[in-house]
């Protein structure tokens, strides 16, 4: 039951982070879809912008390699 | 890095200005600016439109169209076409060249011209009577009918009632109309009539103005079928006399082309001095020309001039203001190993002259991350043989795909190291095999993996704001130089007292752990005066947040490593062994590709991200050096 709970918890830590993530890339990748076909030269700084939001995810994943590593063998 | 650039003032006599151009623009190595935005106001003024133009550009101008048009009447053009050396002394002979040429490739054009025209239109011709054919009895292949093809769009098809009417009118019931569609868009329609009637049908349709689709005249009586055959046997003899026409066509300017390309080398090169001469400033008796070149190049273009153009024209080095430096043109210039990585720097802009050039640090870092990301022999062995093969299919055709394929190629590489530190082939199938890691088991030891991303994160950022002082210090950014001094204190002072709650540091640092963090949020909170207390404490908490960011190269790693896990225990669970071979590569190929594209895409956020937003400015003016490509035809005057 307990290692069920941990798991389920490192799984939601991870995977709501997940779902903001991709949100928030959607977003910023439809806009700068649009804008690199106006203007290629913006490409690297729209990597840039893309990339940002996946700091939310690697967030989340500390946090459930935390619970895992501090809960899972408790 | 940034090659180090000098500003050079060139002065001379107003008549040395023509061979001074010539000679910069053979040298290739200095990029000339307006001199309006260098010097005071009226030190010089710019040389009027009407002043630029010179004897030889006179000559040469008329060349240009004449060239440029013999050149392009070419039906097969080589890819890579090679020019003679051509000089002002070569001019008779080519004039006379052109003179004997040019009416002949004319000739030629236009009997191509004709020919593809011709072959353009048949197919008209033929669609129609192809779609109507099936329509038409045998009755109009007697000698007494004649036949007159209308073509018309689909929502004009109502018409053919209207001109079957006008036609009864005309000449009573004695014809017939068959309609067909002939594609999406057009409908074919066939009259048929005696030939007695021809010349009234004929007239009526002109007065009504309805367009037939003339047959040929070769054609005009001849039973449809037999005359679809001649049509085709015509297009056919109009191909080969086509290819004819081309292939004679193309050797008589392949004769004659490397010394036109020559020639229009020199022209162009006359054209970009004549544009160039719009730059330079004109004092009445001398003339002045700024511009910049790299500082290693400075002697070899004081020694050029001097020798080719006179000893008597001066070039003086100008010192770089401070405010200037934001605005010099920047060259970079890396080791061979480095140099794919520009196109990465590149990618998000040059960097400015007055900071600094990560190429080098990026060529060490992101292969390191990709690999440490990868980690597996397997699969870095065959994405070295992949990257192999492309680099040698693809570098000659397109440099950046080489670029791209020697980046992937040290990434793999260092794939293969990493591979052999966790110990793992094919995910876990080593393991499987016996294979014992080096290091530590990346399934096993997921706190040690964590805590290496983050040591990893840790290293880059600190050697990011190390950077971040130094550029900081040579713009004399005192308010930078102290954020960025603080932030690596604020780190290192963190680093102190996280080892000594984990018990890995002697008690002893507590103190010296606690003064270096609190010296260094004092400092990041005064660098920025008041508004410092706002923005120092988010500076602070992005700054964590960008080295835990480096836990990326755990996840994606474990990622990596799990799915190989799950290839390979499907493999063994499916049957028969031709079926999980089957299946363990089918996820295993899946797992590669994913390991090439996502380690990719991670490295190059946390150095763009991460490691570049401590001291990376981008805003760079490429350095465009005036002249000829040095791959291209060296013309000589």
């Amino acid at each position: 039951m307990t290692i069920g709970l941990v798991a389920l918890a490192a799984g939601l830590a991870v995977g709501l982070c997940a779902i903001a993530t991709g949100y928030a890339q959607g977003r910023i990748g439809a806009a700068g879809a649009g804008a690199i076909a106006e203007k290629p030269e913006l490409s690297g700084r729209i990597i840039l912008l893309i990339a940002i939001p996946e700091t939310l995810v690697i967030l989340g994943f500390a946090v459930a390699a935390m619970i895992i590593v501090l809960l899972g063998n408790g | 890095m940034l090659t180090p650039m000098a500003k050079l003032e060139i002065v001379g006599h107003r008549a040395r200005l023509e061979s001074l151009l010539d000679c910069l623009h053979r040298l290739h190595v200095v990029q000339i600016v307006d001199v309006r935005e260098e010097l005071e106001q009226g030190a010089s003024e710019p040389i009027p439109a009407a002043g630029r133009t010179s004897e030889r550009w006179e000559t040469l101008r008329p060349l240009r169209t004449r060239l440029e048009a013999l050149l392009d009447a070419d039906p097969r053009p080589e890819p890579a076409a090679t020019a003679t050396s051509f000089d002002l002394s070569m001019l008779p002979t080519l004039l006379a060249d052109l003179d004997s040429v040019e009416p002949e490739v004319r000739r030629r054009v236009r009997a191509l011209d004709d020919l593809r025209a011709r072959r353009a239109t048949l197919p008209r011709h033929t669609r129609a009577l192809r779609r109507l054919l099936p329509l038409v009895p045998a009755m109009v292949e007697l000698d007494r009918y004649d036949t007159a093809i209308l073509m018309l769009e689909h929502r004009h098809a109502g018409l053919l009632d209207l001109i079957e009417e006008e036609l009864t009118n005309e000449v009573g019931p004695r014809f017939a109309v068959i309609a067909r569609p002939v594609d999406a868009h057009v409908t074919g329609a066939l009259l048929i009539f005696p030939r007695s009637e021809s010349e009234r049908v004929d007239a009526w349709l002109g007065r009504a103005q309805v367009g037939q689709v003339r047959v040929p005249a070769e054609f005009v009586g001849m039973p449809i079928p037999q005359a679809l055959e001649r049509i085709d046997e015509l297009e056919a003899r109009l191909d080969d006399e086509i290819a004819k026409a081309e292939a004679e066509l193309h050797d008589v300017i392949a004769a004659h082309a490397p010394l036109w390309r020559g020639a229009l080398a020199l022209v162009a090169s006359v054209a970009d001095q004549v544009d160039a001469m719009g730059l330079a400033g004109d004092t009445g008796h001398a003339f002045v020309v700024v511009g910049w070149a790299p500082q290693s190049e400075v002697a070899r273009v004081r020694d050029a001039i001097a020798e080719s153009v006179g000893r008597d024209v001066v070039v003086a080095e100008l010192p770089i203001s401070p405010e200037e430096r934001e605005s010099v043109p920047v060259l970079l210039s890396n080791p061979a190993p480095a140099r794919p990585f520009e196109f990465l720097v590149k990618l998000l802009g040059l960097p400015r002259y007055d900071t600094t050039d990560p190429t080098l640090l990026m060529a060490i870092f992101l292969p390191i991350f990709f690999g440490a990301m990868l980690g597996d022999m397997g699969y870095a062995v065959i994405v070295a043989g992949i990257a192999l093969l492309l680099h040698r299919r693809l570098a000659a055709r397109s440099p950046v795909m080489g670029d791209l394929a020697r980046i992937v190629l040290l990434g793999a590489a260092w794939g293969f190291v990493f591979g052999a530190l966790f110990g793992e082939v094919f995910g876990d199938l080593g393991t499987r095999l016996g294979l014992q890691p080096i290091w530590m088991d990346r399934q096993k030891a997921i706190t040690g993996l964590l805590l290496f991303a983050v040591g990893i994160g840790f290293a880059h950022v600190l050697l990011g704001l190390g950077t971040g002082v130094w550029v900081s210090w040579r713009q004399r950014n005192r308010h930078r130089l102290l954020d960025r001094a603080g932030m690596i204190l604020i780190l290192v002072g963190a680093f102190m007292l996280v080892g000594l709650m984990a018990g890995r540091l002697p008690n002893a640092l507590l103190t010296p752990g606690i003064v270096v963090l609190v010296v260094g949020v004092a400092a990041v909170l005064g660098s920025a005066g008041w508004m410092g207390a706002i923005t120092g404490p988010l500076e602070i908490v992005g700054t964590f947040g960008n080295v835990l960011s480096y836990l990326r190269i755990a996840a994606i790693g474990l990622a990596s490593v799990y799915l190989g896990r799950m290839a390979n225990e499907l493999a063994g669970v499916a049957g028969p062994l031709w079926l999980g071979v089957m299946v363990a590569i089918l996820f295993h190929a899946l797992n590669m590709t994913l390991g090439v594209f996502s380690p990719t895409i991670q490295a190059l956020r946390l150095h763009y991200v991460e490691f570049f937003g401590k001291f990376h400015e981008v805003g760079g003016r490429e350095f465009t050096p005036f002249g000829a490509s040095p791959s291209g035809a060296a013309p000589t005057t």
